[in-house]
């Protein structure tokens, strides 16, 4: 397992370098990498365009990825993901209210879809103890989507209220999910927060497997399960927030990826965790180059991810639940 | 010496309008085997998990090794206590190995990640309790036996002086049980101090130096098995006729009275 794990971690660098420098240097106005030194427009390109547009989407799977992986860790079920505890729709739901009522700050939009996103969690979470029906995991997945449904019921009444020609289109675009447009203050903005994120939740990838056990038992190894399970839900619920303030809704990603790592490096989250952040980054920028390049116009990526996420998703759930 | 000093101790789920403990006294020895004996629903997993204070508060007084109880957070209580509940639900497929390392998480920092040193202890527990040719296999593809032996194994690797076990033997067929038991007989031999629960009074009379009876959350009586368990007291407490019989070998069998089914 050990040589196979190192030797996954090397191809991936591989693939990531290999990628980054793809989109660096292909898209619609494609660069030689050879003379781009000298040209002035194609640094330009570079520097200004492409390279935050490749660090966002590095950080956006990164932070979805791992999310996922940390949530299905802590809600001891395999099936959930910020889309199905209606963490999305939450945070959807707060970024459209401050597209509409607070315009003009980034840093807004940020604040309010991390709150209404934690908002939604926290809901789904106490409907599902709420629900006399089925056993632990579908109560979960029962009042994940009566939240996520609440809250696109919102989403919804603010596409309404929303002024067609300025507040519309932006709103569309964010629920609808991309990387076009994004530039270093984006990146900037959305940065510091998911990697905090994201480096915490990477030290804390051993601790992280006593989630998986028993309340009772996780206290008598002399760990407070209630304060470790909010810590690491709340990390999940920034890196996924700080990301999507940005990139708008990137579905399936969350729950897509952590399901890969477990079926190639086994559950244990010392492995799940780092195999999550790589792969996660990896296939973002893939995903991301797929949205650019693939039509004349760019296609969002929400729709790329939503689509290739779940085929990968029924390819590996139909070759078995990590059961076994 | 006691290891665990209980005194009059009371204990009511939030929800419930009655105490499940009811003012229990109990000593437990050092570096002894002490069975709990008692019906379904006497209080026995009520106290356990008051001990390694997953239920707080109480009433009364509890005394670890001469520390009170609730001086003690549970950092420093993982340390002396370590647990094995009667059932595990583990849904994600983590192996053997992966699952008994958790068990030193009490000496690990709260950032920190296993050590090769935390490694060699969990291969020498898995090694002695004959593991070793299962620590690559996924817990959920275990049977319920090898299960058991896993849990005691990862409450091993915490080091700690006194382990507590809810029903150890509950769901296992005759070979499991008697591996299990007499694992438990070994543990207190190196030294450590045993608490378990049973239905079972024969398991009692097998490996345990001390047994307490409880029933509906009191102290019924305290002592060898020789002279705590007798057909009167058995009968009071489970509500049944039963028979309690020394074997020619000294093996003391305590079984259900034949006669009761005759008045069916």
């Amino acid at each position: 397992m050990k040589t196979y794990t190192s030797r996954f971690l090397l191809l991936v660098c591989i693939l990531i370098i290999m990628a980054v420098l793809s989109v660096l240097f292909v898209g619609r106005y494609t660069l030689n990498p050879f003379h781009s030194m000298n040209d002035e427009m194609a640094l330009t390109i570079i520097l200004r365009i492409r390279l935050p547009r490749v660090l966002t989407a590095i950080m956006l799977g990164m932070a979805l990825s791992v999310a996922g992986a940390v949530m299905q860790a802590a809600f001891k079920n395999p099936l959930v993901g910020p889309e199905v505890l209606g963490v999305s729709q939450g945070a959807a739901f707060g970024a459209a209210l401050a597209i509409l009522f607070l315009p003009g700050d980034p840093l807004k939009i940020q604040l309010l879809s991390a709150v209404f996103g934690l908002l939604a969690l926290a809901t789904s979470y106490m409907v599902s103890s709420a629900i006399r029906y089925g056993g632990r995991i579908l109560r979960l997945v029962l009042a994940g989507l009566a939240v996520s449904a609440t809250f696109s019921a919102g989403v919804g009444v603010m596409k309404f209220l929303a002024d067609p020609l300025k507040q519309l289109p932006e709103l569309t675009f964010w629920l609808l999910g991309g990387l076009s447009g994004v530039v270093w203050r984006n990146f900037l903005y959305m940065a510091p927060l998911a990697t905090i994120a994201i480096i915490i939740l990477f030290i804390l990838r051993w601790r992280i497997n006593l989630l998986i056990l028993d309340d009772d038992v996780i206290i008598s190894l002399g760990t407070d399960p209630k304060k470790l399970r909010a810590t690491v839900i709340t990390l999940a619920v920034i890196a996924t927030a700080a990301v999507t303030s940005i990139a708008g809704i990137i579905g399936w990603i969350g729950l897509t990826i952590p399901h890969i790592c477990r079926k190639l490096f086994g559950a244990e989250n010392s492995r799940v965790i780092p195999a999550s952040i790589l792969l996660g980054a990896i296939l973002m920028l893939i995903f991301d180059d797929i949205a650019r390049t693939v039509s004349a116009g760019e296609i969002p990526l929400g729709i790329i991810t939503s689509l290739l996420g779940a085929v990968l998703f029924v390819i590996f759930l139909s070759r078995g639940i990590p059961h076994e | 010496m006691s290891r665990i000093l209980i005194k009059n101790l009371r204990y009511r789920y939030p929800v419930s309008k009655t105490d499940v403990l009811k003012g229990m006294s109990l000593t437990i020895p050092e570096g002894k085997v002490t069975a709990i004996l008692g019906p379904n629903g006497s209080g026995k997993s009520t106290l356990f998990k008051v001990l390694i204070k997953v239920l707080s508060p109480y009433e009364g007084d509890i005394y670890v090794g001469g520390n009170d109880l609730r001086d003690l957070d549970i950092d420093a209580l993982s340390k002396i206590i370590s647990w094995v509940p009667q059932e595990e639900d583990l849904l994600f497929p983590y192996t053997v190995l992966e699952y008994v390392l958790l068990g030193r998480t009490p000496h690990l920092g709260f950032f920190n990640m296993p050590s090769r040193k935390d490694m060699e202890i969990v291969h020498e527990v898995l090694m002695q309790l004959r593991l070793s040719g299962i620590v690559h296999r996924k817990i959920p593809t275990l049977s319920g036996g090898e299960k058991k032996l896993v849990s005691i194994a990862r409450a091993l690797v915490q080091e700690t002086d006194i382990i507590i076990l809810d029903e150890p033997t509950a769901h296992l067929d005759m070979g499991n049980k008697a591996r299990v038991l007499g694992i438990i007989k070994g543990m207190a031999e190196s030294g450590k101090t045993i608490i378990f629960s049973t239905h079972d009074p024969n398991e009692a009379f097998l490996i345990a130096n001390n047994v307490a009876i409880v029933n509906d959350g009191k102290l019924i009586s305290e002592g060898p098995p020789g002279t705590v368990i007798t057909e009167e007291l058995l009968e009071k407490v489970y509500g049944v006729k039963v028979t309690v019989q020394r074997a020619d070998n000294g093996q003391v069998l305590v079984g259900i009275h034949p006669n009761i089914f005759k008045s069916l």
